[in-house]
């Protein structure tokens, strides 16, 4: 039983100290000398168990029928884990006082602590028939049902209880936690805030834990730590009050955030692999190693420790590190998921073809997993290895022709290759899997509008093909009516214009989020001079995307046609720090390509690198 | 950046992914010359084009054809009709016959600009101007073409020069460089002329990487280098790209503007960039991006045959550093005043809007003509003005790098302009980098054409081993004027001129041979110069007029001449400069489509001046003077 059973122990005993009335003879109010009764309690309460059972059964030889003395016969024989004569005792109270709670309390008190729970809500249920409101039993009932998880149903009782005794510690800790349950943290918290922390330390420590669940579950993270701080310096040290302050205190932490204390000792690799997993999460990866470390040296063959150790090396900028430890477990055991960490590590550290070769042999350990795929052509790509990458992402879309990204990267690919046709053909290819992919929607939308025009004979059947497949699609729409928008401006046909319109203004209904729709119906009302609305979705266009350097400068066109120069000119401004923001960015990405040759003329492809002259 | 975001833990390769591939894909657009553009799109006849509905062409083997036969028949100076089926005289099925006479010509020198085998660095791929000019005042245009230089030694007596070659006016050309002083060797970039002592003799300008050289024409066939004495000398060297003179203040003496293009001491970075060419190709140039820009400069001519750098009051240095190439002098806004566009690569354009006070107002950006319909920078190279619809307002056209349209900028008035690049039709060829450029009536129809010259970045001849080209190799492109503000690309049915491979850069633009019609003089990189002569006879009438000023400058640089016929009007302007860093005929050529006379010509003189000339003939050049009118003509 735990402490809140012996409590209730505690408690029916010191509430029955007042002796049953019929029991007692002249205790009340008079100074006639100590009966048995008094005699033995006093016994008991010196801790002279034995003695004051001899008391108490001299006193039933003579009274064998006196409630009182049998229920302190009940209450001696269970301190002395005579337990069958407990319950014996406490059965005759109730034969011999039925209407009285007493025995029924003491009962259940007696049949929890020997773990038959049910019987015990039994006994408390019946005290409650015929004392409705004692508190005992609403307390005890409560705390049975919450510990058999039954909170809403322990709710009722405790509420009762608290409203009897506001302020009774087990009956305000108890209602506490089955709010908690409940998902009532506010009311919960409301309750604790009127209890003081006892001075047992290991209920204290219970009660701040309570109280720290209670403040995470509203969020307050920063109160939470603080209390589960205080339950794990209460408590010596369990490892789960360790576990949820670590966790809050990760959560909270801010630039003067308090320190984590250190880790009970002798945690298990369970243990430790858990907390190492804790602040990975959280990117303190230098914590995370050494927990994942010490789950190694406890595990040294546990894989799980060992790829999630090398991720927090490499996290944390130990790539040899990282590279060595991947490659002792590549020796035990070699998995695509190290070969694509490996690969992404030597990626990192400059080593590119060896990066290809290892997401290359991810490939080949795992063939059914897009993921690797996508990885080495994405290698290829962006060391600017065009064909190679395009012969990648062909197999990809074959394996896994439900992958919308596979196709996008061949189209980058050939569009790098200024290959137009066929990257806009493999553009399309994705959209027509899911328009709403992003990364297809994104690079169908970054080709030129030159692209459009050149290759609108093939473009618009299949275009119009998807707007009709994907009716509710806002991506859909805006590609098809965007092209159309295009091809109107070459064509200047009015029908292509208000064709383009409608899908324009149908896309931002289905989607008022989507910005390149609103951008492009914008310029569409610019086009036909319908300037007016043409201010407005531009300035919808920007709301929604406030760093479009070209929704600026398109507002700017129009507002400077329409004479408005001073608007016309702040836009330019904004316009002008957006492009020298971005062309910043843009130059960084460049100074970090690097390439490498394919030699030709081996028995197999031998991937070597090239360093550049300077 | 791009690698380390790209290359997290698999499990957030495709959100992060979704991020860095926008950039990927930015980084494309925006830096044409970049890696990510590499690969040679296979030559395409854009869709956009229509054929005339008589003409049926098997595109592919017509051209193999073509270029299989005119080899052996390129130098016949008799009309050539293969690719017209259209009867003489019918104005709309009229089709030019271009035709290379270059060498026949006498045109022999080769254009150095660093290695051909290689191209290390960024210098060696610009320069390559040229003009076409009447230094000896003959009458008959003559051929300045600027030379450059490589990054090894040459032997004695085979240093690169420029060459002057003047027009024996019989078809053939002289090399006069010697004779005229005009010998000089080093990376030279662009040339501009003007009249800059009004002494009625045209000077010549040249820019290089490092000093450029003002050479004074003596009148008698040769030139005085005057660079230091005028003022012109610079105390830096700069990587000087485009110039043009210009009267800005309107004083009767002409001023100069130079363009700058990269920070002169970038200009031997050697940067690489294509690593799809790594291995195959010598490493190659990654454009200007990243390297420090420049500004331009503004000499204002003190009258005395000096010059004084204004670039700071004149409000010329108020733009940020960036790469310019070619400036384009022309009244804008029709206010009279010369206003000043550069082309910029890889930056925003500039508009400089003359104040009217000897200062300028940059404006491109809310003109509309810095950067695309995007807002998207381009890589500026050549440019030129001209009222490509009759409306009396200069249009401008501009070339760009390769995967980018080139820009028409269509004037609406007010100094502000709408692209309409898309709409003209001229959006159908971005495979190759664009280099000289201008409006000129090949027809003699009174529309406006367009010729573009283009040239790759590399080296004409790739290596054979690499499967797709890079670049298309030097095609030219010609766009007809279709009077309805669109444009049609007759490329490939204009002439076998326009069709031979050809690293080209600069283009003059002028009646060489006194037919009437326009021809082409093109400088290109590493090779010999191209003359493509209009072979096909147009059936239309044309006017030809030179300009000279008395109280304007000598040269009328500036003035504009207004000539009405058929119900419609045309603007041309007397300019210095523009195309790719090179100078056209300064006379002024009007196609008159089948009318034989102008029934007005209104000649507005830089200064506020106007003259104006009724029922003017066809088909001869006119002389007009200031004052004096008509002074002189010659029927050709």
């Amino acid at each position: 039983m735990n402490f809140f059973g012996r409590a209730i122990v505690t408690i029916v005993i010191v509430l029955t100290t007042a002796p049953v009335p019929c029991a007692q003879s002249g205790r009340q109010g008079n100074k006639a000398p100590p009966s048995a009764y008094d005699k033995a309690f006093a016994l008991l309460q010196q801790g002279e168990s034995v003695e004051a059972l001899a008391e108490i059964d001299t006193a039933l030889s003579a009274s064998p029928d006196d409630p009182s003395l049998n229920n302190l016969r009940g209450l001696v024989t269970a301190k002395l884990n005579r337990n069958a004569e407990a319950e014996a005792s406490f059965r005759k109270v109730i034969r011999l006082r039925p209407q009285a709670a007493m025995g029924y309390n003491n009962l259940a008190a007696l049949l929890w602590q020997l773990g038959r729970s049910d019987e015990a809500v039994q006994s408390f249920r019946q005290a409650l028939i015929h004392e409705p409101v004692n508190f005992a039993a609403l307390v005890g009932i409560g705390t049975i049902l919450s510990a058999q998880q039954k909170y809403a149903e322990a709710l009722a009782y405790l509420e009762n209880a608290w409203s009897i005794h506001s302020g009774d510690f087990q009956a305000g800790y108890e209602l506490a936690r089955a709010l908690q349950e409940t998902k009532r943290p506010a009311q919960a918290q409301r309750v604790l805030g009127r209890l003081s922390p006892p001075h047992d330390r290991t209920i204290a420590a219970k009660f701040y834990a309570l109280q720290a669940g209670i403040a995470e579950q509203l969020g307050d993270r920063s109160s939470a730590s603080r209390d589960y701080r205080r339950a794990y310096e209460l408590s010596g040290q369990p490892f789960e009050i360790y576990l949820a302050l670590v966790r809050t205190t990760l959560a909270a932490r801010d630039k003067n955030g308090a320190q984590i204390p250190p880790a009970p000792p002798g945690l298990s690799a369970e243990q430790n692999f858990t907390l190492g997993a804790l602040f990975a999460s959280s990117g303190d990866y230098s914590e995370a190693i050494s927990y994942f470390q010490t789950t190694l040296r406890l595990e040294p063959a546990n894989y799980a420790a060992a790829y999630n150790l090398a991720l927090a090396y490499k996290q944390a900028g130990s790539q040899q590190a990282a590279s060595e430890l991947i490659e002792q477990t590549l020796g035990r055991q070699p998995t695509a998921e190290l070969y694509s960490l490996l690969a992404s590590v030597q990626e990192e550290t400059g080593r590119y073809v060896e990066a290809a070769r290892n997401y290359q042999r991810a490939v080949d350990l795992d063939p059914g997993n897009e993921q690797y795929y996508f990885d080495l052509g994405a290698e290829y790509l962006v060391h600017l290895t065009f064909e190679p990458a395009i012969e990648v992402f062909r197999i990809g879309t074959h394996k896994f022709p439900k992958s919308a990204r596979q196709y996008v990267g061949i189209g980058l690919a050939q569009f790098a290759l200024r290959r137009y046709g066929d990257a806009a053909d493999a553009f399309l290819n994705a959209l027509e899997m899911n328009p709403s992919s992003p990364d297809a929607f994104l690079a169908w939308n970054a080709l030129p509008a030159f692209v459009l025009t050149a290759e609108w004979e093939k473009i618009q059947p299949r275009l119009k093909l998807i707007a009709e497949r994907f009716p509710g699609s806002a991506q859909a729409l805006f590609c098809y009516g965007a092209a159309v928008f295009r091809r109107s401006v070459v064509s200047e046909q009015e029908e292509n214009f208000q064709l383009a319109q409608a899908l324009l203004e149908r896309a931002v209904h289905w989607d008022p989020k989507l910005a390149a729709a609103h951008l492009e119906l914008a310029t569409l009302y610019a086009q036909r001079n319908l300037n007016k609305q043409a201010v407005a979705s531009f300035l919808e266009a920007i709301r929604l995307d406030p760093d479009s350097e070209t929704a600026h400068y398109r507002l700017a066109q129009t507002y400077r046609n329409q004479n408005q120069l001073e608007r016309a000119n702040q836009e330019l401004d904004l316009y002008g720090q957006l492009s020298r923001h971005h062309r910043e960015q843009l130059a960084q990405t460049r100074s970090a390509i690097r390439q490498f040759v394919l030699a030709h003329g081996a028995s197999e492809p031998v991937v070597t690198e090239k360093k550049p002259p300077l | 950046m791009a690698v380390s975001v790209l290359l997290r833990p698999c499990h957030e390769v495709g959100i992060e992914w979704k991020a860095e591939l926008n950039s990927l894909l930015r980084s494309s657009e925006q830096f044409p010359n970049s890696a990510l553009s590499a690969g040679w799109r296979e030559n395409r006849y854009p869709s956009s084009c229509h054929l005339e509905p008589h003409v049926t062409i098997c595109r592919v083997n017509r051209r193999r054809c073509l270029q299989a036969l005119f080899q052996t028949a390129l130098f016949s100076l008799s009309p050539f009709r293969l690719l017209s089926t259209s009867k003489p005289g019918k104005e709309d099925s009229y089709v030019p016959n271009y035709v290379d006479v270059a060498s026949k010509a006498g045109l022999t020198a080769k254009t150095v600009i660093g290695g051909h085998a290689s191209k290390d660095f960024l210098l060696s791929t610009t320069g390559g101007g040229i003009a076409l000019w009447d230094y000896d005042n003959d009458g008959w245009l003559d051929i300045f073409i600027v030379n450059g230089w490589g990054l090894r030694d040459f032997s004695k007596g085979e240093e690169p020069t420029n060459h002057l070659y003047r027009n024996n006016r019989d078809g053939t050309f002289t090399d006069v460089t010697a004779r005229a002083n005009l010998l000089r060797s080093g990376w030279g970039q662009g040339v501009c002329v003007g009249d800059y002592n009004n002494d009625g003799f045209l000077d010549l300008f040249v820019t290089y990487y490092g000093k450029n050289v003002l050479y004074r024409n003596n009148g008698d066939g040769t030139f005085t280098d005057v660079t230091r004495e005028s003022g012109l000398l610079s105390p830096k060297d700069h990587w000087n790209s485009g110039a043009a003179f210009v009267d800005y203040d309107r004083d009767g003496h002409l001023d100069l503007f130079v363009s700058n293009y990269v920070a002169h001491e970038a200009g031997l970075v050697l940067y690489d960039s294509d690593p799809s060419l790594v291995g195959v190709q010598s490493p190659v140039l990654y454009g200007p991006k990243g390297l420090q820009g420049s500004r331009n400069i503004l000499y204002h001519n003190n009258g005395d045959d000096t010059f004084t750098d204004v670039s700071q009051a004149a409000g010329i240095l108020g733009p940020p550093p960036a790469y310019g190439f070619t400036p384009c002098v022309a009244d804008f806004d029709n206010d009279g005043w010369p206003d000043i566009y550069v082309a910029n690569d890889s930056t925003p354009s500039l508009l400089f809007k003359n104040n009217r006070d000897g200062t300028f107002t940059e404006t491109g950006l809310l003109a509309g003509v810095a950067v695309d319909e995007n807002g998207s920078t381009q890589g500026g190279m050549g440019v030129d003005a001209g009222d490509y619809d009759g409306d009396g307002l200069l249009d401008i056209i501009k070339t760009n790098f390769s995967d980018q349209t080139t820009s028409l900028y269509h004037n609406q008035g007010k100094g502000f302009f709408r692209d309409r690049t898309f709409p003209a039709g001229l959006s159908g060829r971005t495979s190759s980098v664009k280099w000289g450029t201008a409006f000129f009536d090949f027809d003699n129809d009174g529309h406006p054409d367009i010729l573009i010259v283009s040239g790759p970045i590399y080296p004409a001849s790739l290596n054979p081993a690499r499967a797709q080209p890079k670049e298309e190799d030097g095609q030219m492109i010609l766009y007809r004027n279709l009077g309805n503000g669109r444009f049609q690309d007759i490329s490939e049915h204009a002439g076998p001129g326009l069709l031979l491979p050809r690293c080209s850069r600069g283009a003059a633009f002028g009646d060489i041979f006194h037919t009437g019609q326009i021809d082409i003089a093109v400088n290109n990189l590493n090779g010999y110069p191209t003359l493509l002569r209009n072979q096909s006879p147009s059936p239309n009438s044309w006017l030809l007029i030179k300009l000279v000023g008395t109280r304007a400058n000598r040269a009328a640089i500036g003035s504009r001449a207004i000539v009405e016929s058929n119900g419609r009007q045309q603007i041309r302007e007397v300019r210095s400069g523009g195309s790719f860093c090179s100078q056209s005929d300064l006379r002024l050529h009007f196609g008159l489509g089948h009318t034989q006379e102008a029934s007005r010509v209104t000649i507005q003189w830089l200064g506020g001046t106007q003259e104006v000339l009724e029922h003017v003939p066809a088909n001869r050049l006119l002389v007009v003077q200031e004052g004096k009118g008509i002074v002189s003509q010659e029927k050709f």
